[in-house]
This record gives C-alpha cells, structure tokens and sequence, in this order.
C-alpha cells in the first residue's frame, strides 16, 4: 500500500490524477495522507487538467541506472500544474525548445513493454521542421 | 535572559582522517575507528576519556556508533546517536555535541562520518524510498546530481546566473586543493578543462561534482575546562543553526512543495546564524559551504549574504573566494576535490584553520569562519571562532 497507488493506476490508464486538498484547494504530486500546503486531512483525488508550464529541467546525460543506458541523453522537468501541484516527469522536448514557463501538456506514450509512460510535450506542439 | 545557548559551553579540539581514496579495501568500520581513534589522540584524550558516540548516515551506509564504541573498547556511553540527516548533519551535529556536553550529559563525544562511498554504497545513485522518490524513478530522476541540476538550473534562470560562474567555483576551489595533500583532483583546472569535461546532468559537468570516495573523518567535542589542556588551540561555536524549510517535501530529492529552488537552506538560516553570532558576513575570516556541487556555493555565497542576490559569480570570478581572495571559501579544495565526506571534512578543515594548522592552504590569522553543512531543503550552519 502506498499513497501514490491511485496515482499509478491513474498514468496506467492515461489519466494525470493528483491529490486536491478539500480545505484549501490545492493539489499535491506525490500525493500525501496531509495537505503539504495546508496540513488538512481530508482531500480527494482528482484528474487534472492536463497542462502547465516548465519550471526548470535537466538534460540528463549520464545513465545512473542500467535501464536508462538506450536513453540518454533524455530530459527531466518539473512542470507546475494549475491544480497547485508541481509534477516531475520525462519531457518529450527538444532541447532547444526548453524554457522557462513554457506550456506544456501532458502525454502518455506506450512504452516497449506496452504500458502507458508519464510525459509532457510542447502545447502547442513544435513547428514542423527537422529537429 | 542573558543566558548563553547551551552549545557555547563546549570546544572542538582535535580532527582525524583516513587516507581518502577511490577503493579503501577497507571496511567502514575499520575506517570509523581508525579517523575516530585519529580524533581523540589529537584532541590529547585516550578512548577510556569518550563517554558519548554520534554519527550520521544515508540509507544505511555506514557503521553506527555502537560498532565503533566495541572496536575502540570504549567504556560505559553516556549518550549515542546514529542519525540519518546525510550531509545536513555536520554542523547540527557538532553543535548537539556541544549542548550535549555543556547540559553534563556526557564529557568528551567523537562525532565521525565514515563511508565506503566509491567502492561501496554511492550516495549518488543511491534509491531513497518512498512514494517521492519512487514516482521520481519513474521519470528517470534517479540521482542526486540530477535534482541539484533541476535547482542550478531554475537558479540560472532567476539569477542570471551562467556556466562561467559555475566553472568559476570549480576553478577557485582546485587553486585551494593543489595545496591539500588529502584532496583527491590535485590538478589545476582551466576554463578550458572545465568546458572539456563531460556533461552529467546538464548544467553540471563532471567537475561540477563532488568526487565520491572512501574514507572517515571525525571531531572531538569537550569540556571548556578540559579543553584549556588540549594540544591544539580549542574551537568555539559562537552561533550554530539548523533548519528545514517549510515545504521540503518528503525526502530530500523532493522539489515538489518546495517554493523557490533559487534558495537553499542557507536563505533560511542566516538572519538567526548571524544575530545568535553577533556577527555579520563581512566578520568572516574564510567561508567552508557545503558544496557537493559547484552551484551549491553559489546559493550559500547568496544565502548567507556574502554576494547579493544574482552577484554570487561575479564574486567569485573576481578571485574573492580563491587563494588570496577576500573570503576564502573552501580552503581544503572543497568537496568537490577533497572528497565526499558529506561535510564532516568541511566542518573538519574550518578547525584546522582555526588551529592554524592548515598547511600551505592557511589562512593567515584565521580567528573567525563559517561552516555549512547541506545543499537543498534543510541544512545547518556554525559560526566557529578560536578561543
């Protein structure tokens, strides 16, 4: 049992869901048995809306563990929801396009072993082009 | 009112080190006791004169206290404490010690990090556990160097904030530890050298972090009384603080409810730190800031006011911070030469200092510094003065 479970099954079946405070309205990712903004108890998953913005990110180009070795370089942000809750996820970005605030929204690539990742990718989508 | 906090009441007065290195072939509690053992015959006590033993450790790799009591054939422990607040605890530690001592629960305490940390258990692949770092695992954020990244880079984006400043800290700080016999990078660096060296987890370049190594470190901490007897001059915490932040998640790779990552711990703690000193930044005979990577002393240079906000490269591209410079900081080569003793060995090198026993590397006429131990959340910091 942990309290991210909801969590999970939620990016398994392609839903972003983080945890909403009912006393003060705001969300948590990972979700936590108190508000971290408010200390209440009592709060409800909810899905969220989808998008936010970037607020930092690391290019990550170093494989610290053996599963990642076919993936570097990848990316990481953290990506600040209008729920209130700041998600860490993979960015489906080109380097290039990493900015500060910029809009991203969420996404949910199959991965080889068929199941559903979490990532963000621009929204609006890059301009066609090479990359 | 008036009352003096509790922690004035005690000195540090002796250091011990291993030999650090990439492969010990050591165990860790061969390693404890030897630094530990180094401590209290520097200090001019024998094993029988320690009544307290206390560590610190992350996800268990290291040897708690009791292990060392039995391989130094200590007497009965008055007080022993294994805590697991990893690079935060150094100064918070020193300063337990201290409080320890004065309120009379025990005498004489050694306070050692020791750790396998190359050839063992790495503190920067290491999986914490927990529902944060889990969902973190999940997006690839696996190491350390990785989440200090995630702050350098929303430093950068607040501060302005450049690489150039970045390598300035790892260039000032090599300058240092080409006159540190036990730092493990002895080279000097160039700017050059500097944008050769690989990228890990962008902005952070290899030389951009610490060297992890195997190794031990520890302090004595005493009586007043007896510290008048001591070899070396005894070292005095004239203020000593502790703080995690509000909204500091729920492990230390957290940023998730964190509400700025262009400030660490050391944002929080200064004003206290200072006024319990009585002291300003500009008192400040060298600086030792926690620095298991180089942007980390960026946010500690801001943090405890030695730089304005967004002036902490420029600072240190002037050579302030370096060899000759107005604040030394770092003076043993830092973390990211010396080795990864978690800032058990920053604490350590603000005694020698103080001690005037730092080699090629003192300070002249150091009196006067402050130590900080921790990189993100939480933290804690000493103001150490000779006596």
């Amino acid at each position: 049992m942990s309290d991210a479970d909801e969590v999970r099954a939620g990016i398994a079946a392609g839903r972003l869901l983080v945890r909403r405070c009912v006393a003060c309205g705001r969300a948590a990712y990972p979700p936590m048995p108190g508000c971290p903004h408010c200390g209440a108890t009592d709060g409800e998953v909810v899905e969220a809306a989808g998008f936010g913005t970037l607020h930092t990110w690391t290019v990550c180009h170093v494989a610290f563990d053996p599963d990642l070795a076919d993936d570097v370089p990848y990316v990481v942000g953290l990506v600040d929801l209008p729920e209130g809750a700041r998600v860490v996820a993979r960015l489906d970005i080109d380097t290039a396009d990493l900015a500060a605030d910029r809009r991203l929204r969420v996404a949910f690539p199959t991965g080889p072993d068929g199941t559903r990742r979490l990532r963000f990718v621009l929204d609006p989508p890059a301009s066609e082009g090479p990359a | 009112m008036g009352e003096q906090p509790a922690y004035r009441g005690a000195s540090i007065t002796g250091v011990g080190f291993t030999e650090f290195s990439r492969a010990s072939g050591r165990s860790v509690l061969a390693l404890a006791a030897e630094a530990c053992r180094e401590a209290i015959a520097d200090a001019g006590l024998t094993p029988a004169d320690i009544d307290g033993v206390v560590t610190y450790q992350y996800l268990n790799d290291s040897v708690p206290a009791q292990a060392v009591a039995a391989a130094l054939a200590l007497g009965d422990l008055r007080h022993v404490l294994d805590s697991g607040l990893a690079g935060q605890a150094p100064c918070y530690l020193a300063a337990h010690a201290a409080t320890m001592i004065t309120t009379g629960v025990a005498r004489n305490i050694v306070v050692y990090r020791a750790l396998n940390g190359r050839s063992g258990q790495r503190v920067g692949s290491a999986r914490a556990p927990g529902d944060a770092a889990d969902l973190r695992h999940d997006a690839g954020l696996v190491a350390y160097p990785q989440t200090i990244a995630l702050w350098a880079r929303r430093f950068m984006i607040d501060t302005g904030a450049t690489e150039a400043d970045l390598a300035a800290v790892a260039i000032a700080q090599r300058e240092w530890a080409v006159h540190n016999d036990r730092a493990v990078r002895r080279t000097p660096l160039t700017r050059d050298d500097h944008h050769a060296s690989p990228m890990v987890a962008d902005p952070l370049r290899a030389v951009d972090c610490t060297t992890e190594v195997d190794g031990a470190c520890a302090l004595v901490v005493t009586t007043t009384d007896r510290a008048d007897d001591s070899p070396h001059p005894p070292v005095g915490i004239r203020s000593a603080a502790y703080v995690l932040g509000r909204g500091g998640g729920l492990d230390m790779a957290d940023s998730s409810t964190w509400p700025d990552l262009s400030r660490n711990h050391t944002s929080l703690l200064a004003d206290r730190l200072w006024a319990d000193a009585g002291l300003g930044p500009d008192d400040m005979d060298f600086a030792q800031i926690y620095d298991c990577f180089s942007s980390v002393v960026l946010f500690g240079l801001e943090g405890l006011g030695f730089a304005p906000r967004g002036g902490a490269g420029e600072f240190v591209r002037a050579g302030h911070t370096a060899p000759g410079g107005s604040l030394p900081v770092n003076t043993n080569g830092g973390l990211l030469n010396e080795g990864y003793l978690h800032g058990m060995n920053t604490l350590a090198e603000a005694v020698l200092q103080l001690q005037g026993r730092a080699g090629a590397r003192q300070v002249p006429d150091a009196a006067v510094g402050v130590v900080t131990s921790g990189a993100l959340q939480d933290g804690s910091a000493l103001v150490l003065a000779r006596r």
